[in-house]
């Protein structure tokens, strides 16, 4: 490892984004030059890309996705999430998610990932159908209808889903939709539940394991940074505070759409008359939550490794770390301030990294090494 | 003794095999067990994974008195035993540093290195800035009647690394590794550290200096750095330890050369490493006044280097090859897992080798390579051209880059991207 002469100036953006749009989505990237770079459209609705500043300067380079692959050296697996990105209809975490995991699936970023991803495919269909059923079972019970036999439901089952119809067929009357259309509002309602979990779900959902894993990773920088000195010490407190907000306000948006899912006859019906609305409470927490679980990941892998090994992590920590939009206080009482650090720190050129293209062997595997660790 | 070294050579046999982060594991857990300097003898071979891994160590008195002399360690046999610290003496001077302190203020730093809560090195250098003046003063004292020459060299040599420690530990913690290029302040602490070894004891200059040089991977480059910031009353001075300590370094990368040239089915991953240490050490050093150091008289040294590291990697390519053909009992997953792995430090072994000698026929090895690798999957496909698989194509994205890589996976692509392989054609049969 050898220090760059030049130095490279933290959060060169003074002002938090205003709104979930403007902040944009991490994709999850292998190419370390664009490692959770973020993604959102522009003005004419087209993805574009905001990457860091390739030449460690400050700053963010903001380009149309398309033009990536032209201006970073970008791994196969890149190249190829980019087509999918590209074809993608809307842009969501979970669109995004989905994307990755399925060229992950293929095997692009290594046999880990690609068991991960397998893994965590399996796990939300499995989430999925499971939501799918509670959300059926509560609609049953609010219509006066008999409960799902249980006994002849196996989750595990492709057919499964098919199985129910005879429920749906009861629902009819009560819900005012009929056939295909009451199966496909549950369904698209359920795919969206899911990552945020019902609260009798058997299972933990995404938010959950993400906001549990969150507060874990809150508590640890926090005494990480008791214990520290300088700029470390900042990093590590710019990172604690983020981490804090996002969980306070994860934590209001989960309790708001708990609101909402309070009926599930009611959040049919709200689904059909203004699915746009539903949608925006129900996937705030995933929004809120994205891309956390990449830095919880990158943490994780340093907790036995020494100090320096650590703050070089924590300088990656604060450079990643999602902040959040103030959109996303409203109703928490008032804004707060997130200043960002304003002190140059030098730039540790890793060993092996090929500075002018970006390419490092061992990077590229630490970031598809994470990529398994949270797919 | 001997049960020991059995129980140590088995216990590093076993250790060899484990991966890296279950060897970090265990050495932390013998270091907690107060074990380690037992076992030290044993586990010498494994020092070179461990300089990697850095175990974690928990802060205890022998730990402390250890601290200022740790880059001074030399193992027996080793060329640079100039200016150094043998290894095999570290117990009897830390043994002889602690009978000559105040129990009080032994007990006293002990517990303060015990109590958790600030920075481990912080709290290794807080607790050493009242120790060590100490326990140097006991170990300059610890005469013997009797006591061989070379020996009380080396016991003063300690001592003085000892009474040096608080000032020169934060300035080297600052500095290393050494950076390839030095900026202003690395130059400013260089020099501070210039300044620590001009005065004091005799050897002093040649023990500060050996810290350095033995720490940097370029040592020439180091070496012309520090006659160009040192003031003119030391040069000469300078300049002879330097020639020594080169010297060494010359003779430790020439021993290294051989050892590598005459084994043969070591693991890429431990060739590569070797390599890469020798293409660092060897690059032409820039700056003048070089020339005198030996530098000149590199070359030879780097195009022996350069001619192993280009057969090595031809035959790691050969390895990886058949790896490929032959899946024999592994999972598919463990045997692209492990495919990869051996690729990864083929490229790093690869990368070295072009530092040594640019036109050395890496990139033409490279080719034949995967046009082999792809030939291969024409057969398993019966003949038909089609896109290399995602296995493969991963492995050349490893082997030569994404751009290629992409090539083979997309033939209908064409050349993409701005790195240097995407403005070169395939050869003409593959596109």
């Amino acid at each position: 490892m050898c220090v760059l002469s030049s130095r490279r100036r933290l959060f060169s953006v003074k002002l938090r984004p205003a709104t979930f749009a403007e902040a944009g989505i991490a994709a999850p990237f292998t190419t370390p030059s664009v490692a959770q770079a973020r993604l959102r459209l522009d003005r004419r609705g087209r993805m574009e890309i905001v990457a860091r500043n390739p030449t460690g300067n400050g700053g963010v380079y903001i380009l149309p996705l398309q033009a990536a692959p032209e201006l970073f050296r970008l791994s196969i697996h890149d190249r190829v999430l980019v087509e999918r990105l590209l074809a993608l209809p809307a842009i969501s975490p979970l669109s995004i998610l989905s994307a990755a995991r399925t060229v992950a699936l293929e095997g692009l970023a290594g046999p880990d990932a690609r068991a991960a991803a397998g893994r965590a495919v399996a796990e939300a269909e499995e989430h999925a159908l499971l939501t799918l059923l509670l959300l059926l079972e509560r609609l049953l019970a609010e219509a006066g209808q008999p409960r799902i036999d249980w006994r002849a439901i196996d989750t595990s089952d492709r057919a499964a889903r098919e199985r129910l119809k005879p429920y749906f067929e009861r629902l009819e009357p009560s819900t005012g939709l009929v056939g295909p259309a009451l199966v496909d509002a549950a369904e698209s309602l359920s795919r969206v539940v899911a990552p945020i979990g019902l609260p009798q779900a058997p299972f933990e959902s995404l938010a959950a394991t993400t906001l549990a894993e969150l507060r874990v990773l809150d508590t640890s920088i926090g005494s990480w940074a008791a214990v520290e000195h300088h700029e470390h010490a900042t990093l590590a407190g710019l990172v604690h505070d983020c981490a804090t907000l996002t969980i306070a306000c994860a934590e209001t948006s989960l309790a708001k759409a708990a609101n909402i899912l309070q009926s599930t006859g009611r959040l049919l019906d709200a689904h059909r008359t203004a699915p746009d609305a539903v949608a925006m409470v129900l996937t705030r927490p995933i929004w809120l939550l994205h891309g956390w679980r990449h830095l919880i990941a990158l943490w994780n892998s340093v907790a036995d490794r020494p100090r320096a090994a650590q703050r070089d992590a924590m300088v990656e920590l604060g450079e990643l770390v999602p902040l959040v939009p103030l959109e996303a206080e409203e109703g928490q009482g008032q804004t707060r301030e997130q200043s960002r650090s304003q002190y140059e720190i030098h730039r540790h050129v890793r060993l092996r990294e090929d500075w002018r293209t970006g390419v490092s062997i061992e990077r590229q595997v630490f970031l598809e090494t994470l990529k398994a660790a949270a797919p | 003794m001997s049960a020991i070294s059995s129980a140590g050579g088995t216990l590093v046999d076993l250790l060899d095999t484990v991966d890296d982060q279950k060897l970090r594991r265990i050495i932390e857990l013998i270091e907690a067990s107060g074990q380690r300097p037992v076992l030290e003898p044993a586990l010498a071979a494994l020092r070179p994974r461990l300089r990697t891994l850095r175990p974690r160590r928990p802060p205890s008195l022998p730990r402390l008195l250890t601290a200022p002399l740790e880059r001074a360690l030399v193992d027996a046999g080793s060329p640079h035993a100039f200016a150094a610290v043998r290894r095999c003496r570290l117990q009897r001077w830390q043994a002889l540093a602690l009978d000559g302190l105040d129990p009080a203020l032994a007990a006293r730093v002990g517990e303060a290195l015990a109590t958790p809560g600030a920075d481990e090195r912080d709290r290794l250098l807080a607790a050493g800035r009242h120790l060590w003046p100490a326990a140097a003063m006991a170990l300059v004292l610890a005469e013997r009647p009797g006591e061989p020459a070379e020996e009380r060299l080396e016991r003063l040599r300690v001592a003085d690394c000892l009474g040096l420690g608080s000032e020169l530990l934060p300035l080297l913690d600052r500095l290393l590794p050494v950076p390839a290029v030095l900026d202003a302040e690395d130059q400013a602490t260089l020099e501070a550290i210039l300044t620590l070894g001009r005065d004091g004891a005799p050897d002093r200059l040649a023990t500060v200096t050996s810290l350095l040089l033995r720490a940097a991977s370029q040592p020439w480059s180091l070496a012309a750095s520090l006659l160009e910031l040192a003031p003119g009353t030391l040069e000469t001075a300078l300049r002879r330890v330097l020639e020594a300590l080169l010297a060494a370094h010359r003779q430790e990368l020439e021993d290294l050369l051989e050892r590598l040239a005459a084994a043969s089915g070591r693991p890429v991953a431990d060739e590569a490493l070797a390599i890469e240490r020798l293409a660092a050490a060897l690059a032409l050093p820039e700056g003048a006044g070089t020339g005198a150091l030996g530098a000149d008289e590199l070359s030879p040294l780097r195009a022996s280097a350069a001619a192993v590291a280009t057969t090595r990697f031809s035959a790691g390519l050969d390895s990886l090859l058949r790896r490929s053909s032959s899946r024999g009992g592994d999972t598919r997953k463990d045997a692209q897992r492990s495919r990869e792995a051996e690729a990864r430090a083929l490229a790093r072994l690869g990368r070295a080798a072009r530092r040594l000698a640019p036109d050395g026929g890496i990139e033409r090895l490279t080719e034949q390579a995967i046009e082999r690798l792809v030939d291969a999957a024409a057969v398993r496909g019966k003949g038909r051209r089609q896109p290399a698989s995602v296995e493969d194509a991963r492995l050349i994205e490893i082997l030569a880059g994404p751009d290629i890589a992409w090539q083979y996976l997309h033939p209908e692509s064409g050349p993409v991207g701005p790195g240097p392989f995407a403005r070169r054609a395939l050869p003409a049969r593959r596109r």
